[in-house]
């Protein structure tokens, strides 16, 4: 049995988040609440804070206190898996196994969004609606929404390093070129990959990332938020 | 052989071209976003998350495109 090698970076990936998220909740018990938050407490604070306003805007204040820590997990963890390319590491995001995991688990809290607020009757008569022959269309639907979002967040990931291969690759193929003109043999250092590659991993790595992070967080609060009805999440009922 | 590797390539690159007009819509629909906010920036959120929404359904075809060109180069040589 092979294992592959993005097993390692995901269980690496976990250690690292792991003792972080320990460390700053430590932290935050020893601090007294009435007090000003002091060091890292302040950006930590901050997200958190931002983050809560955006899911209360998308579902609503009741299912808010419940939906941010999961929107919380999915912003740390993919945007973390996607940055960790630029330490030389492949992302666990160009792996289909894990933004599929991450892919169902929204997709389980909507099913269940969905029970909770039309009820077994009315969850089983979506499947029909608006004729009993779009019953084959509907149950497609359903699963598409697991599949685009899995594969949207891998393909952006694995082109990205795909590209960054082909620029090392090409840059590579260039230096050795000039320096045969100059009179070396044999391959050279790549002496103009890290002269280019640095503005194309800032915009592949970090700029991709992070959007794909916002368009997945994004999507996971709309599509939650649009099976509740107006009332709840305006407060009124 | 070689050429066999040629056809696959030439599947794969018209495969990837379902993203020709995502990148189109994608563009229209971001500039309208664009209008709307200007026209009134207090709705800036709902605008931005609709906006995304959209996007991202639309991009659903490029997605395709781009998962079967990725087959086709990586699974379908070693069938």
């Amino acid at each position: 049995m092979t294992v592959q090698s993005d097993v390692y970076v995901i269980i690496l990936i976990t250690i690292l988040l792991g003792i972080g998220i320990i460390l700053l909740s430590k932290k935050l018990k020893k601090t007294d609440p009435l007090k000003k938050p002091t060091g890292i407490l302040v950006p930590v604070l901050w997200a958190i804070d931002i983050v809560h306003r955006n899911v209360v805007n998308n579902v609503g204040e009741k299912t808010a206190d419940i939906l941010t820590p999961y929107i919380l997990v999915l912003w740390v963890y993919i945007f973390f898996a996607n940055t960790i390319s630029l330490f030389g590491l492949s992302s666990p995001t160009a792996n289909l196994s894990v933004t599929l995991l991450l892919a169902f688990l929204t997709w389980l809290l909507i099913q269940i969004t969905e029970l909770k607020y039309q009820g077994l009757g009315g969850y089983m008569h979506g499947f029909l609606e608006p004729l009993a022959v779009m019953l084959p269309m509907n149950i497609v639907g359903k699963f598409s929404i697991m599949i685009s979002m899995s594969v949207r967040l891998f393909g952006n990931i694995l082109c990205g390093g795909i590209m960054m291969q082909l620029v090392y690759g090409a840059t590579q193929a260039l230096s050795n070129a000039i320096a045969s003109v100059l009179g070396a043999k044999g391959g050279v250092f790549n002496f103009i990959g890290p002269i280019i590659a640095p503005v194309l991993h800032a915009y592949f790595d970090l700029f991709a990332g992070f959007i794909q992070t916002l368009v997945f967080v994004t999507l996971t609060m709309v599509l939650i938020g649009n099976d509740i009805p107006e009332d709840v999440r305006n407060g009124i009922a | 052989m070689d050429i066999n590797k040629g056809l696959i390539a030439i599947g794969a690159g018209l495969a990837v071209m379902a993203g020709m007009m995502t990148g189109l819509g994608e563009g229209m629909a971001a500039a309208h976003a664009c209008d709307a906010i200007g026209k009134n920036p207090e709705a800036e959120s709902k605008i931005r998350s609709n906006m995304i929404l959209g996007i991202a359904l639309s991009e659903t075809v490029a997605i395709y495109g781009l998962l079967v060109s990725i087959l086709l180069m990586f699974v379908y040589p070693n069938l």
